[in-house]
């Protein structure tokens, strides 16, 4: 009895889900998507490009937009900084232009990215590897939706209109 | 006693002329070589730069300063700027005729330097790459080049020397050749790497998944 209370608890709270549905920023091409996203350091780094001990430190705060679901690049930029602290809040402000090849779902990513790179002394090359330092909070969704094709006029029903009018006319109505 | 003395004068002149011309010594910055220039392989004076002064050119020859290993080898050396090369005179030195009183050399004030002419000439690898110092500038490579070219010295005359009548002696000058500043680059793969997984990273977010599924 308890189980089958537990389990209508649940289907309730699951159909509720399913039924809400978050109403996303909508737009339409000529318009611009406006959006300053912010992202929160998770640690303290320091840019470093002296490469002449063989190491480098990169600090990026990258700009992203995404289609969803076919990841297709749409917009990037990668905004260099010198130093990043924990907890502090860096802003992307995203400009977008929406054009008419645009439609459905964007993802809008802003976050840190900490590229090291170490250099091989043996065959003079550089490694790099890289680490989000952002969290998750930069993020928003948008959908672009075509704009709606214009009705077309009815040629046909107009001269039967025209002709009924005519001969209405004629006919001294 | 005057044969000892004779041999110890002897060897002296020998070594001062066996290690006297071009002592140059390297010191490698992190985006520039400056060497010191000591003397001259060659010198010669050119028409007088006016009447009161005269202009010098002075050629760096190759000669041993082992010291001198440049963190490059022979096909980056683009990675200098030669043309932006500088040179700073120290003091200058030229045997001059006076009108009275026969040779002497005396000391010039230097008035300017200019670098005329500038090349490496790399040679052997280096032993070790850390002779270089700052051996990451060319990938690990570590050359023993010699610097040659031709510096530009214009220095002020004493009065009552006779004009046609100068050679340039010694020079002390301070060659800084900047370096193009190139850091490492990151590679197009690694950004296009951080993208994908940045889009994947955020797609799998849970908070994120009814705004992208509605």
């Amino acid at each position: 009895m308890r189980l089958a209370r537990v389990l209508l608890v649940v289907l309730l709270f699951s159909s509720m889900a399913a039924a809400y549905t978050i109403p996303l920023p909508t737009f339409y091409p000529t318009e611009t998507y406006h959006k300053t996203l912010t992202v929160h350091s998770i640690e303290d780094a320091n840019a470093d490009k002296d490469y002449s001990d063989g190491k480098v430190t990169y600090l990026y705060l990258l700009h992203l937009v995404y289609s969803y679901p076919s990841a297709e690049k749409v917009f990037s930029k990668y905004e260099e900084l010198e130093s990043v602290r924990k907890g502090y809040a860096y802003k992307c402000r995203f400009n977008l232009p929406i054009t008419r090849e645009m439609s459905g779902k964007y993802l809008v990513m802003c976050t840190l990215i900490k590229i090291t790179g170490n250099v091989d002394i043996n065959t003079g090359t550089w490694n790099f590897g890289w680490k989000n330092i952002g969290d998750d909070n930069g993020v928003d969704v948008f959908k672009v939706k075509k704009i709606p094709r214009p009705p077309q006029p009815n040629i046909i029903a107009r001269i039967i209109e025209i002709l009924v009018n005519f001969f209405k006319s004629m006919l001294g109505g | 006693m005057k044969v000892v003395v004779f041999a110890v004068l002897f060897l002296a002149t020998i070594l001062y002329h066996a290690f006297h011309p071009l002592m140059s010594n390297m010191s490698i910055d992190y985006n520039k070589i400056t060497f010191k220039y000591t003397c001259a392989g060659e010198s010669r004076s050119v028409p007088a730069a006016s009447r009161d002064t005269v202009k010098m050119k002075y050629e760096m020859v190759p000669n041993r300063p082992l010291e001198e290993y440049v963190p490059a080898n022979p096909e980056t050396l683009d990675q200098y700027s030669f043309e932006n090369a500088v040179c700073s005179v120290e003091s200058v030195e030229a045997k001059v005729k006076f009108k009275d009183k026969g040779w002497k050399v005396v000391r010039l004030e230097p008035v300017s330097c200019s670098v005329t002419k500038l090349w490496y000439e790399c040679y052997t690898k280096a032993p070790n790459p850390g002779m270089c110092n700052y051996y990451f500038f060319a990938g690990g490579e570590c050359y023993r080049c010699n610097i040659r070219g031709e510096l530009e010295i214009v220095a002020k005359l004493p009065e009552n020397i006779r004009l046609d009548d100068i050679k340039p002696r010694s020079l002390s000058a301070t060659v800084t050749i900047p370096r193009h500043f190139q850091p490492p680059k990151i590679p197009g793969n690694l950004w296009e790497h951080i993208e994908f997984n940045t889009y994947f990273h955020f797609i799998n977010l849970p908070s994120l998944n009814l705004a992208l599924n509605s």
